[in-house]
């Protein structure tokens, strides 16, 4: 019995020891990795949009110069809209061994009809968003660290002072100028499809549809002019990527 | 004066001197705990001056530990030679249990600093730290055991 408890003893005082030692031990790593201003470095983050896919890669290179590995790096970024979350992206988790230095690249993408079945303005209303963005790791596999950081982003609508003007022609033909800006910090890219309706919201047909690929930069606008075989009254529709962007009517008691 | 007398004299002077080391063991104690306390500032004043009310929290976890920690110290020293001892050392381990997962808000500790909230998990390492106090609270039993188990000859 005593030899049990001498042993028990001592299990607990080496315990206590590893366990009080851990944490020291943990914050003088990440003081010989951060100490370095060189050590950490985030480049300027790069968007691009496609077909309605849309990504952000921010680069960034690591030198893991402490003495435990950093593992579950990943980051987390939420945007919501007046306390409504609109969208969710997580990137993938990296794993940077001690000693090493890792160049990589934290990448999240998602589907922008995702976040226009969640907020259908965001397409042509430009507005401020809440993101919140969290950035994740792990140290010796045993201690988890969070910054989280909370902010305000100015959202530019990709669709920006969207206008469709109906023109007639003639009696068998009817013209549409569709103009709009794109305030957003990515390019848009991706096809664009007119499509119009009769009043009994049935497709006109072949010849009342029309698609154009559209490569737009920020902070530029974009004007084309659309020519169709149709009646007089009707009701015009605009996808982006397969999202309905806008719908209107045209013609006699034009409406909204 | 007949032997009863004598042997409560000697019974009361056993609990005297025994009251009088516990409480010299515990003042010392208190000492350390009191030198602990003037010393920590000295390393912790950047962390303190950054978040003062971490340092009023810190300071409340501190003089809880430390009282709790001193009482314990009289108590078992005080019930040196009894059961009580090993029941005492069960019931501070069972205390120290609850007093980390407090402390350490299940392990999860959060600050918030110019806008930017930073968190620590230590889950596993709080689950060591019970594990740790499981183990003196098996050896305090197997301790209160063996004391049961011997004979006034032991």
């Amino acid at each position: 019995m005593r030899h049990i408890v001498r042993a028990l003893r001592l299990v607990t005082v080496v315990l206590w020891f590893a366990v009080l030692l851990m944490p020291a031990t943990v914050a003088l790593s990440l003081w010989q990795i951060f100490e370095a201003r060189n050590n950490v470095a985030l480049e300027k983050p790069n968007f691009s949009m496609s077909n309605g896919n849309f990504s952000i890669s921010v680069p960034f290179f690591i030198n893991n110069t402490g003495f435990y590995d950093i593992s579950e790096l990943f980051a987390k970024i939420h945007m919501y809209d007046k306390n409504e979350k609109i969208a969710e992206f997580t990137t993938e988790p990296l794993n940077i061994p001690a000693g090493r230095m890792v160049e990589s690249s934290l990448n999240v993408s998602g589907n922008l009809a995702d976040m226009i079945s969640k907020d259908s303005e965001l397409l042509t209303n430009s507005k401020n968003l809440d993101i919140g963005v969290a950035l994740h790791f792990q140290v010796a596999y045993i201690l988890a660290f969070n910054i989280a950081r909370n902010f305000t982003y100015n959202w530019g609508a990709p669709f920006s002072n969207l206008t469709v003007d109906y023109k007639p022609i003639n009696t068998t033909h009817i013209s549409f100028l569709i103009s709009f800006y794109n305030n957003a910090s990515f390019p848009l890219s991706g096809p664009l499809k007119v499509e119009l309706f009769n009043l009994q919201n049935v497709s006109i047909g072949p010849v009342a549809q029309m698609a154009q690929t559209l490569d737009v930069a920020p902070n530029e606008c974009y004007q084309c002019s659309f020519t169709f075989e149709a009646a007089e009254t009707g009701i015009i529709r605009l996808f982006f990527a397969d999202i309905l962007i806008i719908e209107r009517r045209w013609g006699l008691h034009e409406r909204s | 004066m007949s032997e009863v007398e004598a042997e409560a004299k000697r019974n009361r002077r056993k609990l005297v001197n025994k009251t009088v080391k516990a409480a010299v063991v515990t003042a010392i104690y208190g000492v350390i705990w009191f030198i602990i306390w003037l010393l920590l500032p000295s390393f912790l004043e950047p962390i303190f001056k950054q978040f003062p009310a971490l340092f009023q929290r810190f300071s409340t976890l501190y003089w809880v530990l430390a009282y709790v920690s001193l009482f314990f110290t009289f108590a078992t020293r005080i019930s040196e030679g009894t059961i009580y001892k090993y029941i005492l050392i069960i019931i501070r381990s069972f205390f120290i249990i609850v007093y980390t997962i407090c402390s350490t808000n299940f392990g999860i500790f959060t600050i918030n600093f110019e806008g930017f909230a930073f968190t620590v998990e230590f889950i596993p390492l709080l689950a060591i730290m019970v594990a740790i106090n499981l183990l003196s609270i098996a050896g305090g039993l197997i301790q209160a055991i063996e004391f049961a188990a011997q004979t006034p000859e032991d």
